[in-house]
């Protein structure tokens, strides 16, 4: 399920179509952020971030 | 008018969000997204923040995760994966002001000796560091917006557990720490 039809499926259709531009333009780009070819370890991430 | 409630998101929490990239990494991204669903709804009365160091802490996560561990893929793969991160947190941040960019400023240095002495009255970490200057200066900038807008309800949302710790022993001086990989911000 792509982050959009998240937001649908908890606002509801006529809910989601009201949505201010700047949410839908959010969420067209949230959904075209890039896709990841591998996972990384939730260590490394801890890592990375320093917590 | 019914007081604000402001979070103030750090990177240990937003690189999360835009960067779900395991198990835990989607928590985090969902319970960030439950923030900013609230926010949409709430007419300026839910506000989300993120302190303007953060936005370069986030951008040197973006750069490990894409270049060090290539979980975009490689050369122009991660040119553009970190691209596309970049672009779709300014845009939020400076453009759209889906998240608003709280400015470091010269009062924020002010007192920042004190929470480094108070951070060592508290046991040391079991896991983990004691808190850095960045993770000061953070809970120097919330709280500084805590006392100039007393009647707003502010928390720390981050997955550093040190500042949830120190905000937890310290909560009639300092914002609520959430730590947003354990439990739900709103």
């Amino acid at each position: 399920m792509t982050y959009g039809q998240r937001w649908e499926k908890r606002l509801g259709k006529a809910a989601f179509k009201r949505l201010a531009p700047k949410w839908k333009r959010h969420i067209k780009r949230m959904d075209a952020l890039p896709k990841p070819v591998k996972t990384i370890s939730a260590r490394r991430m801890h890592q990375i971030l320093g917590t | 008018l019914a007081p604000r409630s402001v979070f103030f998101l750090d990177a240990s929490a937003l690189v999360h969000f835009f960067a779900p990239l395991g198990a835990e990494s989607r928590i985090i991204h969902n319970r960030i997204d439950r923030l900013l669903d609230a926010a949409s709804k709430s007419s300026g009365r839910f506000v989300l923040q993120i302190p303007n160091i953060c936005m370069a802490e986030c951008a040197g996560a973006f750069a490990k995760l894409c270049f060090e561990d290539r979980v975009f893929g490689a050369d122009e793969f991660a040119q553009d994966a970190y691209r596309g991160l970049r672009d779709a947190l300014l845009n939020d941040v400076s453009r759209e002001r889906i998240i608003h960019s709280y400015e470091l400023r010269r009062d924020h240095f002010i007192g920042i000796e004190d929470i480094f002495l108070k951070d060592y009255e508290l046991p040391p970490p079991r896991q983990g560091s004691r808190l850095s200057s960045h993770d000061a200066l953070i809970l120097s900038m919330a709280n500084e917006y805590r006392l100039a807008h007393p009647a707003d309800s502010v928390a720390i949302v981050t997955d550093d557990r040190r500042i949830v710790d120190f905000c937890r022993a310290f909560r009639d001086d300092f914002p609520r720490g959430v730590r947003i990989s354990t439990q739900n911000a709103v």
